[in-house]
């Protein structure tokens, strides 16, 4: 069984006036690279930077990021 | 790519090419037995300054190109990566000591393992040391540049 961590940052990206990459990472302190790393579900972040990202979003982070159980 | 990854990848590069040619320069004396301390040494200064005048290009050269990711600060996906890296290495560090002590312990295994003719025994295990921790060097940039790619 596999734990698999995903999101829907670009979505809410998009939602935000198109927010881009870049300011998503300034706005949480991180290398856009990780943005794009974290948005594509290879690196899970630090619970620190995912309140940032649901913070930034105006949401619960139980709306940004998912918690799966894969058989 | 991102400017970390250029920039490991210009480093390891660098690494590689330098030391392989300083290897290939050794190897080359050995068999025209020509190997001294005083060739040896010329070799090895040599091999010194080219590191660092290349590294100190190609970094300037990489900086310039990405000029945007050039002064971002590290975050914790870099710190993890390095972690991870830095741990590889550190194992590679450890088996090189071992191997170095073993090596001084029972000069024995000279003779069925690595020997240089030409060079004192304190050049040697000199060689030994600069051999793994270059390795160490080498393995702490491949897990960086697999991990960037990877992700994480």
């Amino acid at each position: 069984m596999a734990n698999v961590i995903t999101n829907n940052i670009r979505k809410l990206r998009f939602e935000h006036n198109e927010m881009t990459q870049q300011k998503l990472a300034d706005a949480v302190s991180v290398s856009r690279q990780t943005i794009v790393a974290i948005e594509k579900g290879k690196y899970s972040p630090s619970l620190e930077v995912a309140f940032k990202i649901a913070i930034v979003f105006e949401k619960p982070i139980n709306q940004v990021f998912f918690y799966l159980d894969e058989v | 790519m991102s400017y970390k990854e250029t920039s490991i990848l210009a480093s390891l590069l660098i690494t590689l090419g330098i030391w392989g040619n300083y290897a290939w320069g050794v190897i080359n004396l050995y068999q025209q037995e020509l190997l001294s301390t005083e060739t040896m040494y010329g070799l090895l200064f040599s091999a010194v300054i080219y590191t660092i005048f290349l590294e100190i290009l190609l970094q300037t050269i990489v900086a310039i190109i990405k000029h945007k990711e050039a002064n971002d600060k590290s975050d914790e996906r870099d710190n993890i990566i390095s972690m991870r890296a830095n741990s590889y290495a550190y194992k590679v560090l450890i088996a090189g000591s071992f191997c170095v002590t073993l090596y001084i312990l029972f000069p024995v295994i000279a003779q069925f393992t690595f020997s240089m003719p030409g060079l004192a025994k304190e050049y040697e295990i000199m060689h030994l040391i600069i051999a793994f921790a270059l390795l160490a060097e080498i393995i702490c940039s491949l897990v960086k540049l697999i991990s960037y790619r990877r992700g994480h």
